[in-house]
C-alpha cells in the first residue's frame, strides 16, 4: 500500500501475543507458502490462500495486524472463530482451519431473500447475530469490520467470526457502538430487506451483554453523528 | 434521440451542459474564485451565478449548435448544496421550462457525479468514492439505490483541504485543492497526523483542527515546510479514503472502483487508489477535471437517464433542498 499511516502491527504488545500463542500450544515458526497454496480471495488488507497444513484443509492469511490477538480473545470467550494452527510472525502469515466451504452469511441471506417467506429464518439470524456480538463485546473486544462477509457459516450452520484485522484493544463503549453501527450500515447497504430487523439484533445483543445499556446509549449518539452531515456541495 | 440541458450551481461553480444520447455537446463552466484565505459564501456565490447563468446558457447552445426547440428536457440540480446558489439556478430552469414548454427534472447532485463518471469511464458496476468540497461518501449500488456504505461524520475531505489552503494563504485559483496538490509534490518530510476511521466512516474535523493549530509553529520553527504539511495532509486523508473504499469493495466483491467529485481529479488520490486496486486485481476509474469537478453535463446526463426511464419532476416538486441524500433517489434506470 502507499504510505498508509496504519494502526498496523504497532497495536498491543507482540510479546504478550506470542506468550498467549505458546500457552495455547500454537506453533510459531517460519513458513513458506509454496505453489500448492491457491490465492482465493483478496480481502480488505489481506491475501487469503487455501491449502493444506499438516494434512488439514487450511486457510493462510498474510498481513497479520491484530488478528491473532483478537481471534484468541474471542475463542477464549466461547465465540466461534477459526482455530489458529500456526503463526509466522516475520512473514506475517497465519495458518488457520478452513471453515465449511467458506460460505458467508452474506451469501446465505442473499439466498434467503429469494425465498417467498424468509421472515422466520431472517429473524433467527438476527437473534444469532445479536448473541454473537453481545458475547464478543462482553469479552471486551471489538471486531472493527462487522459485515456479513466477515461471518462464515460452519457445516452446522453456526456463525463463525473471521477477519479481526481491524479490532481495537481495550474496547470502549464508543468502539463497541461503532462496531454495531458498521454492521447496521453494512446490512442497510447490502441487504435492504434486513434493515427493518435491526431492532431484533439489538434486543438479542442486550440480552447477551451485561454492559449493553451504555453501548446502546453511545450507539444513539453514533447514529446521530451519521445523520448530521449537512450534505452541502 | 434525446437532448438534455443540464444546469448546475450547487456550490461555487456554475455550469451548463448539453448531452445528446451520451455525447457531450457542450459543457461550459465558470467558477466563483475568492481571494486567498477566504472561502465562498452563499450570498456572493449566488450573485456570481445569477450574473453568469444566462451568458453560459447562450454559450452552451451555441457550442452545441442546437436551438431551444431541439431540447427534450431541462435538468437542474435540486440538491444537496448551498441554498442561495441552488435557488437561482432552479428559478432559471423553471423559467426556461415554461418559456420553451419542456418537461423538467430535478436531479440529485451526487447521482449526477456518479452517472457522469460511469458514462465517461464506461465502468459497469463500480464501488464509488465520491469526494468533493461538500461530500465524502463510499457508495455501492444495490437493488435500485446508490447505497451509502461509509461517509464523513463531520466535514468533507475537500473542505478539509480547502480550509488548510486558507491557513497557508494558498491561491483559490483554479482551486485550493489543486494548489495543495502542487505543493504536496514538493513535500519530503512526513508529519504524523491523526488517522480517524470509525468503522466505515471517516472524520476530518479533528485532524484539521490539529494541523491548523500546529502548522504555524512547525513552519516558523523551520522543522517542516508548508509543502511537507500539504504532503502529509494528503497522504493521511487519502489513505483513510482508500482504506474505507477497499473494505466496501471487499464486502461487495467489487472489481471496479470509481472516483468522482472535485477531489477526484487529484492525481495522488488516483495513484493511491490504483495501487490498492492493482493489489486486489480490480480496476480503478477516474475522470479529469472537466467531468469530476461540478459541471452542467453531469446533471444533464443523470436527467437523461431519468427521462429515458419516464421520470420527470412534477411542477410542484421543482423546488430545491439543501439536504438530499444519495440513497433517497430510486434508481429506476438501472437493473
Amino acid at each position: 500500500m502507499p504510505s498508509r499511516p496504519s494502526r498496523a502491527m504497532t497495536e498491543g504488545s507482540e510479546k504478550a501475543t506470542m506468550r498467549a500463542l505458546k500457552k495455547m500450544g500454537i506453533k510459531t515458526c517460519a513458513f513458506h507458502l509454496n505453489n500448492d497454496w491457491e490465492l482465493v480471495r483478496q480481502g480488505a488488507e489481506a491475501r487469503v490462500y487455501k491449502g493444506s497444513y499438516e494434512g488439514r484443509p487450511s486457510i493462510a492469511k498474510q498481513r497479520l495486524r491484530s488478528e491473532v490477538k483478537r481471534n484468541l480473545k474471542c475463542r477464549t470467550a466461547g465465540i466461534l472463530a477459526p482455530e489458529i494452527l500456526m503463526v509466522d510472525v516475520d512473514q506475517c502469515t497465519i495458518i488457520m482451519e478452513e471453515i465449511g466451504n467458506g460460505r458467508t452469511l452474506k451469501q446465505k441471506i442473499k439466498e434467503l431473500e429469494k425465498d417467498s417467506n424468509p421472515a422466520d429464518e431472517l429473524k433467527q439470524i438476527c437473534s444469532n447475530l445479536g448473541h454473537l456480538i453481545g458475547k464478543m463485546h462482553e469479552a471486551g473486544t471489538t471486531h472493527g469490520d462487522l459485515t456479513t462477509s466477515n461471518i462464515l457459516l460452519n457445516p452446522n450452520g453456526e456463525m463463525v467470526l473471521i477477519d479481526f484485522g481491524l479490532g481495537g484493544g481495550e474496547a470502549s463503549a464508543e468502539d463497541k457502538a461503532v462496531d454495531i453501527y458498521v454492521l447496521e450500515r453494512a446490512l442497510a447497504a447490502t441487504h435492504p430487506n434486513m434493515e427493518p430487523l435491526i431492532p431484533d439484533i439489538i434486543d438479542s445483543y442486550c440480552k447477551n451483554n451485561s454492559k449493553a445499556a451504555e453501548v446502546i446509549k453511545k450507539l444513539e449518539d453514533v447514529r446521530m453523528r451519521g445523520r448530521k452531515r449537512s450534505m452541502v456541495g | 434521440m434525446v437532448i438534455a440541458l443540464g444546469l448546475e450551481g450547487s456550490a461555487n461553480k456554475i455550469g451548463v451542459g448539453v448531452m445528446k444520447d451520451g455525447v457531450v455537446l457542450a459543457n461550459p463552466r465558470r467558477t466563483y474564485i475568492t481571494p486567498p484565505g477566504e472561502g465562498f459564501l452563499p450570498r456572493e456565490t449566488a450573485k456570481h451565478h445569477r450574473e453568469n447563468i444566462i451568458p453560459l446558457i447562450k454559450l452552451a447552445l451555441k457550442e452545441a449548435d442546437i436551438k431551444p426547440e431541439e431540447i427534450d428536457v431541462i435538468c437542474y440540480t435540486k440538491g444537496p448544496g448551498m441554498g442561495a446558489p441552488l435557488v437561482g439556478v432552479a428559478v432559471v430552469s423553471r423559467t426556461l421550462a415554461q418559456l420553451w414548454n419542456k418537461p423538467i427534472i430535478g436531479v440529485n447532485h451526487c447521482i449526477g457525479h456518479i452517472e457522469m463518471g460511469r458514462l465517461i469511464t464506461k465502468s459497469n458496476n463500480p464501488t464509488v468514492l465520491y469526494v468533493s468540497g461538500g461530500n465524502t461518501q463510499v457508495i455501492a449500488y444495490s437493488e435500485r439505490r446508490y447505497r451509502i456504505f461509509g461517509e464523513t461524520i463531520d466535514i468533507a475531505v475537500g473542505n478539509c483541504l480547502d480550509r488548510f489552503a486558507r491557513v497557508l494563504k494558498l491561491s483559490n485559483d483554479p482551486s485550493p485543492g489543486y494548489n495543495i496538490e502542487q505543493a504536496a509534490k514538493k513535500g519530503k518530510r512526513f508529519y504524523q497526523l491523526p488517522y480517524v476511521v470509525k468503522g466505515m466512516d471517516v472524520s476530518f474535523s479533528g485532524l484539521l483542527s490539529h494541523i491548523e493549530k500546529q502548522a504555524p509553529k512547525l513552519i516558523d520553527s523551520g522543522e517542516y515546510t508548508a509543502e511537507d504539511l500539504c504532503y502529509s495532509l494528503q497522504e493521511t486523508v487519502f489513505a483513510m479514503l482508500v482504506e474505507t473504499t477497499e473494505r466496501a469493495m471487499a464486502h461487495c466483491e467489487s472489481s471496479e472502483a470509481l472516483i468522482v467529485g472535485g477531489v477526484g481529479c487529484n492525481e495522488r488520490l488516483q495513484a493511491m487508489m490504483k495501487t490498492m486496486c492493482e493489489e486486489r486485481g480490480a480496476t480503478m476509474f477516474a475522470t479529469d477535471e472537466r467531468f469530476c469537478i461540478d459541471n452542467g453535463a453531469m446533471i444533464a446526463q443523470a436527467g437523461y437517464e431519468m427521462f429515458r426511464a419516464n421520470v420527470t419532476t412534477r411542477w410542484e416538486d421543482t423546488f430545491i433542498t439543501q439536504r438530499y441524500r444519495t440513497d433517497e433517489v430510486e434508481v429506476v434506470w438501472r437493473d
